[in-house]
């Protein structure tokens, strides 16, 4: 079985189905990557970095699941994955996707954000943020009120031939909490569960994404505002800006262990010449999203102009 | 500045609304002594929580809202213990956890500590601040600080273990891993200079007297009530009018039923008596002042 994908830019191709992502049909080029099942070793032989869960090397990146479970990531264009028991290779798929994604693109020098993103007036708008801060219910909330989808939990952002920072197509679905779903009447777009006894499903966008990558409008990185207080939109000095870009790197710990800091650099300066950055500061109360949506659509406006 | 605490991490543990985040706010004002008092939504002692999400992401490369409880638990002594390497100047981490130990003997909070200070609290005044706090009644408060072992969801962090009250007390007061001070949140109350004394000699910081009561001025209950009127606080929940309702000790005489009384302390008084609290039963000549 082969089975292509389209993920942060990235034309994958894959042994076993992958969840929450749609297949496409069929490409011409030859695939940016590979997952297949294989084995994988319990560690690399000359790792530059080691914990208990995992081993970095010079283009390596290799996991160690708590089931026993390990999946190891190759010169930005092979992903391996040996589940412990064949039965457990669904279990472990959620994280083939993102910490094994994140690892490949870490490997080809793209820049991954720990991000949900919508594209409105032909841009991607960008919002960065820990988990459970609310990225994907908010990303959710803008398509429902008809923005295109961009992505969620990843947005890998590459330089275009002119320098300017654009985040590629991403074929995967949203994975919300049940209470948004509900909240979101999104109900009729569940789909399965993102890993059993997880409480997260997968989520089907009710806008379509963009096949192509697209320039950034904005970056937004998410805060708790204090109970009672109004939303904030609070423009980010370069400084503040690029200690939240590395803060909200996805895996913040492999972007500083994978990149070099000359790299990073350059790449963040490059992202900040051109994307504003703002702290958003709003209630977490999910009846209060459709003021952080009007919020938001307002802002489009004034930058666009 | 030199950190006024010796390094390593200190564990800042206690059952929920025992007095930890006073604690905490007494320790930021003694570390950070800029002559003001500190902004409780911005403190200087601000290392997060034991089962903080974003620690555990962060050592593990994982999105751990996908793991489920005991696969988080066999990854957490590896997080702490990354944790406790981290150069981190005054060290001080809140942990809600009860002592527990893994079946492979490893203890969920790793064996990186260096010190633990448990701040613990009247189980009938816990009641009543739980109760308040949960936007609950005293029996759903009762019911628990009776819980089982369950995971409990804690909101946007890890699950964690805290287990019945009593069961969180024992498990830190009879742990052997990790040196030991324990402080009676009434005794906080009544000699806030005193029991700071104590555990700036437990964590080997020792402290000019001028500078421990400034700390303790700066972190008075009016001073904090004071600031959440104004601008709000954090650890507030949706709908509970104040965080820092009332810093009083005895609050359960008046709030609690004759019956909700009994169910606590016929489910805690063993652990009552062993941290010299009495008894409403107990004759009033056999008691001993709390």
């Amino acid at each position: 079985m082969t089975l292509l994908y389209r993920i942060a830019g990235l034309l994958v191709q894959s042994s076993v189905p992958l969840p929450g992502v749609a297949a496409v049909a069929s490409s011409a080029q030859p695939p940016d990557a590979v997952i297949e099942c294989a084995p994988v070793p319990s560690g690399l032989a000359d790792p530059t970095h080691r914990t208990a869960a995992w081993d970095i090397g010079p283009q390596q990146f290799l996991l160690r699941l708590p089931d026993g479970s390990r999946l190891q990531a190759s010169n930005g264009c092979r992903l391996l994955i040996q589940p412990v028991a064949d039965e457990q290779l669904a279990d472990i798929l959620p994280f083939v996707l993102g910490t094994g994604i994140a690892a490949l693109l870490y490997q080809r020098g793209v820049v991954v954000l720990h991000a949900s993103s919508v594209v409105a007036h032909g841009k991607a708008w960008l919002f960065c943020g820990h988990s459970g801060i609310g990225k994907s219910t908010l990303a959710a909330a803008l398509c429902r009120a008809g923005h295109a989808f961009g992505g969620d939990d990843i947005a890998a952002i590459r330089l275009d031939a002119q320098g300017v920072p654009c985040m590629a197509s991403d074929g995967r679905q949203l994975k919300l909490l049940d209470n948004s779903i509900d909240t979101l009447d999104m109900g009729d777009l569940r789909r399965q569960e993102v890993r059993a006894g997880c409480g997260k499903h997968y989520v089907e966008p009710p806008t379509e994404s963009s096949a192509e990558p697209l320039p950034l409008g904005a970056i937004y990185f998410l805060e708790d505002g204090l109970p009672g207080a109004p939303l904030q939109l609070t423009p980010l000095g370069l400084i503040d800006a690029a200690q939240s870009l590395l803060n909200d790197s996805y895996r913040p710990r492999m972007a500083l262990l994978m990149t070099g800091g000359a790299e990073r650099m350059a790449l963040t300066t490059a992202i900040l010449r051109h994307v504003p950055a703002f702290a958003l500061s709003r209630p977490r109360d999910l009846q209060r999203l459709d003021a952080t949506v009007g919020a938001l659509q307002q802002h489009w406006l004034e930058l666009d102009r | 500045m030199t950190p006024l605490l010796p390094p390593g991490l200190v564990w800042l543990a206690s059952f929920p609304k025992s007095g930890n985040t006073w604690m905490r706010i007494l320790l930021a004002n003694l570390v950070d002594d800029n002559g003001q008092a500190q902004n409780i939504n911005a403190l200087a002692i601000r290392n997060g929580i034991a089962n903080s999400r974003a620690l555990f992401d962060f050592h593990t490369l994982l999105d751990s809202s996908l793991l489920r409880p005991h696969e988080i638990d066999l990854l957490r002594p590896t997080v702490h213990d990354l944790v406790a390497e981290q150069p981190i100047a005054n060290h001080v981490v809140k942990c809600h956890d009860c002592w527990r130990e893994l079946d492979d003997g490893r203890p969920v909070l790793g064996y990186g500590a260096r010190a633990a200070i448990y701040v613990v609290r009247d189980p009938r005044d816990v009641a009543v601040s739980l109760a308040h706090h949960m936007g609950g009644t005293p029996d759903d408060a009762i019911a628990v600080m009776s819980g089982a072992d369950d995971p409990v969801q804690a909101d946007r962090q890890l699950p964690y273990r805290q287990g019945s009250w009593s069961r969180h007390v024992t498990s830190w007061l009879d742990q052997t891993r990790v040196p030991l001070l324990c402080l009676r949140y009434e005794d906080l109350l009544h000699d806030t200079v005193g029991c700071l004394v104590r555990t700036l000699h437990f964590l080997g910081a020792p402290c000019p007297p001028e500078r421990i009561e400034r700390a303790v001025h700066h972190a008075s209950f009016a001073e904090l009530r004071r600031q959440e009127e104004a601008q709000g606080f954090r650890e507030r929940r949706p709908g509970q009018p104040f965080f820092f309702r009332r810093g009083q000790a005895g609050d359960w005489r008046t709030s609690l039923s004759p019956e909700q009384v009994r169910a606590i302390e016929t489910a805690h008084g063993a652990t009552m008596r062993r941290l010299g609290y009495p008894l409403s039963t107990e004759p009033l000549a056999h008691r001993s002042p709390a």
